[in-house]
């Protein structure tokens, strides 16, 4: 067996280290055209492969994010992602040694947190990462939900392909209060918004402007004829996402869009678990689950910065101890409380390893569940003023997929 | 002609039932079928509608008691049996029931009214608040496996149908950490273990025993073989409930179901949102969310006794306050935190009616859902945030007993 060797790529080798991304996440070689659309998206990262010989057969990288996090700081988060290891080269420690060495060199970049999406839930729990986030997949049946819509002040308009760009990123910022969120790059909203941009199919961004002429929401959406079992077509929607800049417009984006004319379902990929729609549909169980999946793994790399970076609820302190296999300054005990996170010598009431506390981080993860999961260990007391002074709301969602 | 609202006389009880069967889309019960119900029909606090000498609606509610966050039981009446007609909606009949069933409650010093609702649209015009959801999930146990935190040096054995009522009802008693947990009444014990009991399907109670030999934990399970019994050797089961005194004697449960030979699927009805399940499975995905619904419908009955009732996080307090809560329609306001509830005079942070309150009460549903969606008012969001870490209580609300 040949020993493999890592290293940070460079931009000669990055198709070469996207093609063996592709072959491990079961996709072909990317064409030109593929390519040419994605390049972007390459040098925005922190890339490292792995080569035996001149062959590539694992990488990771990290895009340069900031993440929200609750009490509102926007904190320097390594997105990772194109994360694979060819079929060939399985069980020989290269995921362990391109995902440790991807935190060492975020920890450096001063990246206080690694957030993913994984394409499969049972991998990053050995690295450190714990389940921060949910989303929903949901179908809604418009009639049964539709609510007496109360008429907005406000007014809509649809976007032309020509003005996305300049109109939706900036309106994402204003909109976006959840922790969990990141800052979206160019390449993120060329790729979100290319379908419409492209404007050959019915993609579009309907955007909310308040009655003094401020934007103040929008909703990306595409509308199709569908066909079911062979019947007569039927409208059929899919809402990428509903931004607001109060729950009142949200509101109203709702309305808009269970009212449209022609349009029976709705469905949609990703909703937190706590969306608006659940409180404002007239039928509740007309926003029908079809899935519950893991949202944003997260991991700490600076449990010191990352403590400090939230806030917590005004509620009484306790001390949790961590454990970090890989990273010592992570590993210690810190009391926390309304008056900051501080390194401690007293006793824990919890204890758990860096997982545990990455996934309990952006207050949606409560310890209750990683206590009784076996994440973390601690008596009730402990866990039920941990849990009040973690505890956020609206509950965590990304809504970005990297 | 007037509808007249009454007390059910026990006479009345057939035709009550026969109304209400027909309004939940079912027939009248025949001699046997009521036979083997009229008991339950007998002990239930009860009000019919009568129009001249037909019954054409129906409330009913049976005495029970529900666990507060913090453990305390508060009394409740479990309402249950509820329809009219359908030649008779739209008329006010339903209101007149259901105000007459909780004037009743009240006037016996019933602390709160819980129900499982045939439709989610209805009881938030009667001050009922979503308190609590469940999902229903399918189980593909070899991705679930191992679950983490799993092993005990307990054992496992099957119990007897003529012994399952007893090894079971102790330990449900004494598993009781979740807020919204109901005391179940001899006549619902007997319909869920029903088959269990008489052994008519498979059927299975598997007792979980300490070192020591003390009976801590139950979960009650069918099994199947699937149509394609000879092309995939693939059997499948349902888990109607697993509960135990501790989470880690629940995983073991649950670690006992995912082992059983043959088996590579389980499904369950109902399932707290947070299950130990989700953060203990190998695979979290491998527990999969095919719907999430309103489980649980609760409305106050008695405020003071309520709020005094629950625990209340160590976190800064907050005044709520309470729109038409008195006899007379005034306001009453609470401040509420720091571990405890008090009446006061000083001015509401946040403003909420009956059905909101009672749907933040057991700690579940959040202040910020609901000054979201216009069901609560707060001074602005820091005090929803404060409101929240007060309310909010882990884990999760939770019944499992469908009514």
């Amino acid at each position: 067996m040949t020993a493999y060797v890592t290293r940070p790529t460079t931009p000669d080798e990055w198709r070469v280290c996207g093609d063996a991304m592709r072959t491990a996440l079961l996709t072909g070689a990317a064409t030109d055209e593929d390519w040419a659309k994605t390049e972007p998206s390459w040098a925005d990262q922190d890339g490292i492969a792995a080569w035996e010989l001149d062959a590539c057969i694992g990488h990771v990288a990290a895009y340069r994010f900031e993440m929200l996090v609750p009490g509102g700081a926007w904190v320097p988060t390594a997105g990772v992602t194109r994360v694979g290891v060819l079929p060939t080269h399985r069980r020989r420690g290269v995921l362990t040694a391109l995902l440790g060495e991807l935190a060492d060199n975020a920890r450096e970049r001063g990246q206080v947190l690694a957030a993913l999406r994984a394409s499969e839930a049972g991998i990053y729990g050995r690295y450190g990462y714990g389940i921060a986030s949910h989303r929903l997949t949901v179908r809604i049946d418009t009639a049964r939900a539709r609510r007496t819509a109360t008429a907005t002040p406000g007014a809509f308009r649809l976007l032309a392909p020509t003005e996305l760009l300049d109109v939706v990123p900036p309106l994402y910022e204003r909109c976006t209060h959840r922790p969990g969120a990141v800052g979206r790059a160019e390449w993120m909203w060329r790729r979100y918004l290319e379908e419409a941009i492209e404007g050959h199919t019915a993609d579009r961004v309907v955007v909310h402007t308040s009655p003094d002429g401020i934007d103040d929401g929008y909703a990306q959406y595409s509308v199709a004829w569908k066909d079911r079992d062979g019947l007569m077509e039927t409208g059929a929607g899919e809402v990428a996402e509903v931004r607001a800049a109060t729950p009142e417009v949200e509101a109203a984006l709702w309305d808009y869009l269970l009212g449209l004319d022609l349009v029976q379902t709705l469905d949609l990929m990703e909703l937190p678990t706590d969306d608006l729609l659940f409180q404002l549909a007239a039928d509740p169980r007309a926003v029908g689950l079809r899935a519950r999946y893991d949202e944003i793994w997260l991991r700490i790399l600076d449990v010191d910065a990352a403590l400090t970076a939230r806030t917590v609820n005004d509620a009484a302190p306790v001390t949790i101890a961590v454990t970090d296999g890989r990273y010592d300054d992570n590993t210690g005990s810190w009391t926390i409380g309304p008056d900051g996170a501080k390194r401690t010598d007293t006793t824990a009431g919890i204890a758990t390893d860096i997982a545990g506390l990455s996934a309990a981080y952006l207050g949606s993860t409560s310890w209750w569940e990683l206590v009784a999961g076996g994440r973390a260990s601690g008596d009730a007391d402990a866990v039920r003023r941990a849990d009040a002074l973690f505890a956020h709301r609206p509950l965590a969602f990304c809504g970005s997929f990297f | 002609m007037g509808i007249e609202v009454r007390a059910t006389a026990p006479e009345e009880r057939r035709a009550a039932a026969n109304a209400t069967r027909v309004a939940l889309l079912d027939n009248p019960p025949d001699d046997e079928t009521w036979a083997k119900h009229e008991a339950r029909w007998q002990s239930l606090r009860s009000f019919s509608a009568w129009d001249g000498d037909r019954c054409v609606g129906h409330v009913g509610s049976f005495d029970t008691e529900t666990t507060a966050p913090g453990g305390a039981h508060l009394t409740t009446i479990g309402v249950t049996s509820a329809g009219v007609l359908p030649t008779h909606v739209r008329q006010g009949i339903f209101r007149r029931l259901i105000d007459a069933l909780i004037a009743d409650a009240i006037a016996d010093g019933v602390a709160l009214a819980s129900l499982r609702a045939s439709e989610a649209t209805i009881y938030g015009n009667f001050g009922f608040g979503m308190a609590g959801d469940a999902l229903t999930v399918t189980i593909d146990v070899a991705r679930a496996r191992p679950l983490r935190g799993a092993t005990t040096d307990g054992t496992f054995d099957l119990v007897p149908g003529a012994e399952i009522l007893d090894t079971v009802r102790p330990i449900y008693d004494r598993a009781d950490r979740r807020p919204g947990r109901i005391a179940r009444p001899d006549w619902l014990w007997g319909r869920f273990f029903e088959n269990a009991v008489t052994g008519h399907s498979v059927e299975n109670v598997v007792v979980h025993r300490s070192a020591t030999g003390e009976p801590d934990g139950y979960a009650h399970y069918q099994l199947n073989w699937s149509d394609d019994i000879f092309g995939a050797d693939h059997g499948t089961g349902k888990v109607h409930e697993v509960w135990a005194t501790s989470p880690k004697v629940e995983l073991a449960l649950w670690q006992f179901l995912f082992d059983i030979p043959l088996v590579r699927q389980l499904s369950v009805d109902e399932l707290a949102a947070d299950s130990v399940l989700f953060h203990a499975a190998a695979d979290f995905r491998a527990v999969r969310v095919g719907m999430r619904w309103d489980e649980q419908w609760l409305r106050i009955l008695d405020v003071d006794a309520a709020l005094a009732g629950r625990s209340w996080a160590d976190a800064a307090p907050i005044v709520v306050g309470l729109v038409d809560s008195g006899a007379d329609g005034a306001s009453r306001r609470w401040r509420i935190g720091a571990g405890a509830a008090t009446a006061t005079d000083d001015l509401a942070d946040l403003t909420t009616d009956i059905a909101g309150l009672s749907a933040a009460y057991l700690g579940s549903t959040s202040w910020a859902d609901l000054t979201s969606a216009g069901r609560a008012e707060a001074n602005d969001d820091a005090t929803v945030r404060r409101a929240d870490a007060v309310f909010a209580h882990r884990p999760l609300t939770f019944s499992g007993s469908f009514f």
